[in-house]
């Protein structure tokens, strides 16, 4: 990128962010973080992400934005007693400038999806769908059994995104893409999650290939846990992927707090694969953590700066990894939400398409 | 407070630090191996795409027990039978790579973010690969992708564009491998209007070509107002065929021989 690249690189970001262009916030962890709640206080799913339930509606129209909506006009989403939808809708403008290679400017639609979920009258079952149905074809996210043993017990079977450290809604997330767990990687299994007054507790069995099904007779093995303090929250989850290639190891250790009007969000991973070795003897181990800092400027305007860093094979020097991201989240009325920021990337210089500066505008339709 | 700050003071601790500086590592932040430098060939190979691509770049995700679709791109070996002749999790009737046909190729499609895939084009998030980079897993896959080498696959069109500018059409052909220049002349190339069903040649010294490595690259302003589209032929007679630099006849019709037709149409 030469100066004059880097010069309107520069002049349309700060366009972009005078403009307000920014930001959202519909299933963020750092809002249960910062409401003390977990994340079943305003989803459906237990575990959080995907459709939201009334209180999470009423969120989204009255606390989250700008300009409160109207109460008497209020929708959550129910269209029969039995029936509940849902939709996120995220399209966006970004701008990729490369240090070495070609840059690129591009409108893409992010992602689309539809919710629906589905509970029979004075039934503790119900069947809960994510259907993705853009970009591309559409794609199955979740789909699975819901059932309520009591109001502190449940289990789902079906395809499932299984529960693992922060559920942050980038997938491009260090601690999403390297570990695996993301909404575009769910897999097929089951899982029990079961709440007692400041703790919550998930484990799951899955098929660990994140195929249609299963490619060997290897299952992986999930445990989550969850402590809500007094305005504060530490976890911890550990995965075994018992694959006949060979296993993978997966631990965290993840939090967060408020602190003077600031909401603060962390996890560090661990992961131990013993199907891949770079150096002779030795199992790929790969490292890694993730920092958020928002803080709420006004009502509706939240400001977001994370940092993360990865080092893909602890046995390897000089391969680290990092990014870091200024986010603004802007939400003006109920259901809208604008967001945009700047990504910057930093890998080795022998991988061009690591090192980059990426701003990006989204405009997120949440239902 | 001293419990609050615990995990973000850590994770701060390591996220303080830089990006590596690469030091003795190849392309895929591996190691450098103490071997043989590779032949120059013609082509591309397995091997170089893991280097610059696959290992690269894929395995940010696709890698270890629980890689995305099950698809694990982490050694040469794992992407060369995670890919070649196995169908696409998302579109079961087409192959994630079909030796010999970029276009059919699943892996392709996600890659370019071509209209029909299953979910979002990769790499997922971005950035995406140029479309240098795109051309490069095209050619392997033009020349039957290999698992070693650069394949025995015939030197074919892996991709085509064509636009029309300011009143004249140009068309970049990409081939899958090198072209041997002096063997590209405009008496291998036929270009003909279509208007009214009326197909009018157009003249050899009235289009211009441009051969360079994998690239022909065709510009000719457009002489006849009402033509609704423009064909490209490509010929390769026996006598004076189109040859790569391994001195081998390229196929135009794509049946694994060398010689044949190739044909494109331009719609204007």
């Amino acid at each position: 990128m030469n100066i004059n690249s880097k010069l309107k690189f520069l002049f349309t970001s700060a366009l972009f962010l005078l403009l307000g262009v920014a930001l959202p916030a519909s299933a963020e962890p750092y809002l249960a973080v910062k409401n003390n709640m977990f994340c079943s206080g305003c989803h459906v799913n237990p575990v959080g992400g995907g459709a939201r339930n009334s209180y999470g509606a009423y969120y989204g129209t009255t606390v989250l934005p700008q300009i409160a909506g109207s109460l008497t006009q209020f929708d959550s989403g129910n269209i029969t007693e039995s029936l509940r939808v849902g939709a996120n809708f995220r399209a966006n403008y970004t701008q990729t400038d490369l240090e070495k290679g070609e840059d690129t400017r591009t409108f893409e639609t992010q992602s689309g999806q539809l919710y629906f979920i589905l509970q029979p009258k004075d039934s503790r079952f119900s069947l809960y769908i994510d259907e993705q149905l853009a970009p591309g074809g559409a794609i199955n996210r979740e789909a699975f059994i819901l059932t309520k043993f009591s109001a502190s017990s449940s289990l789902k079977v079906g395809k499932l995104m299984l529960p693992y450290g922060i559920r942050l809604e980038d997938d491009t997330a260090f601690i999403r893409q390297s570990t695996g767990f993301n909404f575009d990687n769910s897999d097929n299994g089951i899982e029990w999650d079961w709440q007692k007054n400041r703790t919550f507790i998930s484990t799951a069995i899955s098929n660990g290939s994140s195929g249609l099904t299963n490619n060997d007779k290897g299952m992986s093995y999930l445990t989550r846990v969850e402590y809500l303090g007094n305005n504060w929250r530490a976890g911890a989850s550990g995965v075994l992927n018992d694959a006949e290639l060979g296993a993978r190891y997966q631990a965290n250790i993840f939090g967060g707090f408020n602190w003077l009007g600031f909401t603060f969000l962390a996890e560090m991973d661990h992961i131990k694969d013993k199907s891949i070795s770079h150096i002779a003897g030795k199992d790929e181990e790969q490292r890694i953590s993730f920092v958020e800092v928002n803080r709420e400027i006004t009502k509706g305007l939240n400001v977001k700066v994370t940092t993360e860093y990865l080092d893909p094979d602890t046995n390897i020097d000089e391969n680290e990894r990092v990014r870091h991201s200024l986010l603004m989240e802007y939400t003006p009325f109920a259901n809208m939400q604008i967001r945009g920021g700047l990504r910057d990337g930093k890998d080795i210089p022998q991988k061009v398409n690591g090192n980059y500066t990426n701003l990006f505008v989204q405009m997120h339709l949440y239902y | 407070m001293v419990k609050k700050m615990l995990i973000p003071v850590l994770a701060l601790g390591l996220t303080a630090c830089g990006a590596g500086t690469g030091k003795n590592l190849d392309n895929q932040g591996l190691p450098i191996k103490n071997s043989e430098p590779p032949t120059q060939t013609n082509g591309v190979t397995l091997a170089n795409l893991q280097q610059h691509i696959f290992g690269a770049i894929c395995t940010n995700c696709h890698s270890g027990s629980n890689a995305p679709r099950g698809l694990r791109l982490d050694s040469e070996e794992n992407s060369y039978a995670f890919l070649v002749s196995r169908a696409a999790d998302e579109a079961p009737e087409l192959m994630r790579v079909n030796p010999g046909n970029p276009d059919a190729s699943y892996i392709i499609r996600k890659l370019e973010g071509a209209s029909g895939i299953v979910g979002g084009r990769m790499p997922l998030g971005g950035p995406y690969l140029s479309q240098t980079q795109i051309n490069t897993v095209r050619d392997w896959i033009a020349n039957g992708a290999p698992r070693t080498g650069t394949g025995t696959g015939i030197t074919k069109v892996s991709q085509i564009k064509s636009e029309k500018v300011e009143g004249e059409i140009s068309a970049s052909l990409h081939f899958s491998r090198a072209l041997e220049t002096d063997s590209v002349t405009e008496k291998n190339i036929n270009l003909s209007y279509t208007a009214a069903d009326t197909n009018t040649p157009v003249a050899i010294n009235k289009f211009n070509l441009l051969v360079l490595d994998q690239s022909l690259e065709i510009v000719v302003p457009q002489t006849i107002p009402n033509a609704t589209a423009i064909t490209i032929t490509l010929k390769s007679p026996n006598e004076t065929p189109i040859l790569d630099t391994e001195q081998h006849a390229i196929t135009g019709n794509s049946d694994h021989n060398e010689g044949g037709e190739y044909r494109y149409e331009h719609q204007l």
